[in-house]
């Protein structure tokens, strides 16, 4: 039975929209609002220019909406369009790594590798005890200390929690490349929360 | 197959690396792979077991998982970027292949995929969103608004190239013109669409604030629509810029003069001559025909309708066809959509203040035309669909109270 309640999908708005019904586009960005908003403040690390980059990401979907493939689905379009945008802003900003935490987690003696196993690494629950700002904070700062490239593709995968090979058609570098970057950029941030932690964690005690 | 050795086993050389990728694109086929890396490619592929299983091959997650293997094995050259633990990796991968669904993911790999979960709900629960969203979504709308104006009008600008110094060889001209008609090709028919929407919505817009604007005035002069002038100065209403009593829309442009509403608000995207500075008016009225964006109600001499007299009446509506068409001599066609919007329809603005998209201006309830007074309708009934030069001359009125009538 036709589910009379059932709310129109994302490709459905989007079609309305190309059709003139503006409302429709509306309805999208009040839709994605919370997670795109979360995932470019992740992503550019201010919340201003979170906003701005929200809001070019929007425009870029209108000025691109005839070009969007009917057979793909919306939201893996739009937040690669909006992590094109903060790419875009990061490279204009001119943003370097603010915070230097290279120091290996763990090194097997020869120099050449790190290892970061997971295992050994504190990652709070989001209901733990931790003061949400705090916490927010901490994640905020392991995250900018990370490599753009990383940055993006570890949010992209968590965010939207595509396979591989979405991954790699959205950002257009090999399967391969997809799983060894997301790799890396796990144990990148694992690490450096690891070290962020630590380090909130010394200051408290001294 | 590999030339490297390290602490974590066999690492494949950068021809191995090559074949891998190669291997990938060809959907595992060696038989596909580059004839360069085929042999490689078909070496990687047996050593995969990929050959051997047909079940295998034609399986993408297990192939997927073969290949994170062989690529856990490929370790990170880079030192300054950390490697996660190859269960960790595996772990990852299982998870992914799973749809992040952990319950999916094999139990001896499930307690490093929470660890993963954990991970995701770090960074995406934790992002602060706050709560001021409708000003965000606001915001990000007038963002659009403010792009397609701007569109609109480097469109309408056209493309200023800074004259270099020196002499401009033919050459150059030949190549800016092919660069021009290259860049124009691709780019306008993806856009034309987008734009035509966007500008339907600044106009629907536009109409918005125009209602508030009748609403206003007439809350201020009893009920009354603006009139600026008693008749026609015994000229044409289509006479625009030629005195305060000619044309019909310096009735409309009294809600400008007066301060009810912003001559932009007046100014369709679609109507590449309309003036957004009053400066570029006269004042009282626009300065040319080609200026107005919009039609207005035809008023009678002696006349004082009230905008609640009929509310469903079309008091204004995007700018006539038929006028402009008439007023340069050329044929009309009597069931032309308006030129703001490409002949697609145009917008119309009610009496009770709601703004409507038609497709036609023939108007579904009345079967009234809005660019024309019922005598002439009446007169080219017979002869409808046709083009033909009616004799309209500017000084046409109304039949009657209820015949909508909209110019110039």
């Amino acid at each position: 039975m036709h589910n009379l309640n059932a709310q129109p999908t994302d490709e459905a708005l989007f079609e309305r929209y190309r059709g003139g019904d503006t409302q429709a586009f509306r309805t999208l960005i009040e839709r994605h609002h919370d997670d795109l908003l979360a995932f470019l403040f992740r992503l550019v690390g201010d919340r201003q220019a979170a906003e701005d980059v929200f809001q070019e990401a929007w425009v870029q979907v209108h000025l691109s909406a005839d070009t969007f493939d009917r057979e793909r689905t919306f939201r893996p379009w739009l937040f690669t369009i909006a992590a094109n945008k903060g790419r875009d802003y990061l490279r204009k900003k001119g943003r370097r790594q603010t915070v230097d935490l290279s120091a290996p987690v763990r090194q097997d003696g020869s120099g050449t590798a790190t290892f970061v196993d997971l295992l050994e690494v504190d990652i709070p629950s989001p209901d733990a005890s931790m003061q949400a700002s705090e916490r927010d904070a901490m994640v905020q700062r392991a995250i900018q200390s990370m490599s753009p490239q990383l940055r993006e593709i570890l949010l992209l995968a968590y965010f939207q929690r595509l396979s591989y090979a979405q991954i790699a058609e959205d950002l257009q570098i090999p399967l391969g490349t997809v799983k060894s970057r997301l790799h890396a950029a796990v144990a990148s941030f694992a690490q450096r929360f690891g070290q962020v932690s630590r380090s909130a964690s010394d200051q408290e005690h001294s | 197959m590999s030339d490297t050795h390290s602490h974590d086993g066999v690492l494949p050389s950068e021809p191995d690396r090559l074949a891998i990728d190669a291997l990938v694109d060809a959907g595992w086929d060696p038989d596909r792979v580059d004839p360069v890396l085929r042999t490689r490619a078909a070496r990687i592929a047996q050593a995969l077991g990929l050959l051997s299983n047909s079940k295998v091959r034609s399986d993408n997650i297990l192939a997927d998982i073969a290949f994170a293997r062989a690529m856990r094995m490929n370790g990170h050259a880079d030192a300054s970027v950390p490697t996660l633990h190859p269960a960790d990796q595996e772990a990852m991968d299982a998870w992914v292949i799973a749809g992040y669904d952990t319950s999916r993911v094999p139990a001896s790999l499930r307690s490093r995929v929470f660890q993963h979960e954990k991970i995701g709900r770090l960074l995406i629960d934790s992002a602060p969103v706050g709560t001021n969203a409708s000003s965000l979504v606001e915001r990000t709308l007038l963002a659009l608004e403010g792009a397609e104006a701007q569109r609109v009008g480097r469109l309408r600008v056209g493309s200023d190239i800074a004259p270099r110094r020196g002499r401009l060889r033919i050459n150059d001209l030949v190549t800016v013109a092919a660069m021009l008609l290259i860049g124009a090709a691709v780019a306008i028919p993806v856009m034309s669409s987008t734009r035509a929407h966007m500008q339907q919505t600044i106009c629907q817009a536009n109409l918005g604030s125009t209602a508030l604007a009748f609403s206003s005035y007439a809350a201020d002069n009893r009920d009354a629509l603006p009139i600026a002038n008693a008749g026609f100065g015994g000229g044409s209403w289509w006479d625009v810029g030629k005195g305060r009593d000619r044309s019909n829309s310096a009735n409309l442009f009294s809600l400008v003069a007066a301060g009810y509403v912003d001559l932009r608000d007046l100014s369709c995207p679609g109507n590449p001559e309309a003036p957004t500075e009053t400066g570029q008016t006269s004042g009282f009225d626009w300065r040319r025909l080609e200026q107005v964006s919009y039609s207005y109600r035809l008023i009678p001499a002696g006349a004082a309708p009230r905008v609640h007299d009929d509310p469903r009446s079309v008091i204004l509506a995007d700018r006539s066809p038929v006028v402009l068409m008439a007023v340069r001599g050329q044929p009309v066609h009597p069931e032309a959509n308006s030129p703001n919007h490409d002949d697609r329809g145009q917008h119309l603005l009610r009496g009770d203040g709601s703004a409507t998209w038609a497709k036609s201006p023939v108007l579904a309830e009345t079967a009234d035309n809005i660019w024309l007074p019922r005598s002439i309708e009446d007169r080219i009934r017979a002869i409808r669909g046709r083009s033909t030069i009616e004799p309209i001359r500017g000084n046409e009125l109304p039949s009657h109270a209820l015949d909508v009538f909209l110019g110039p």
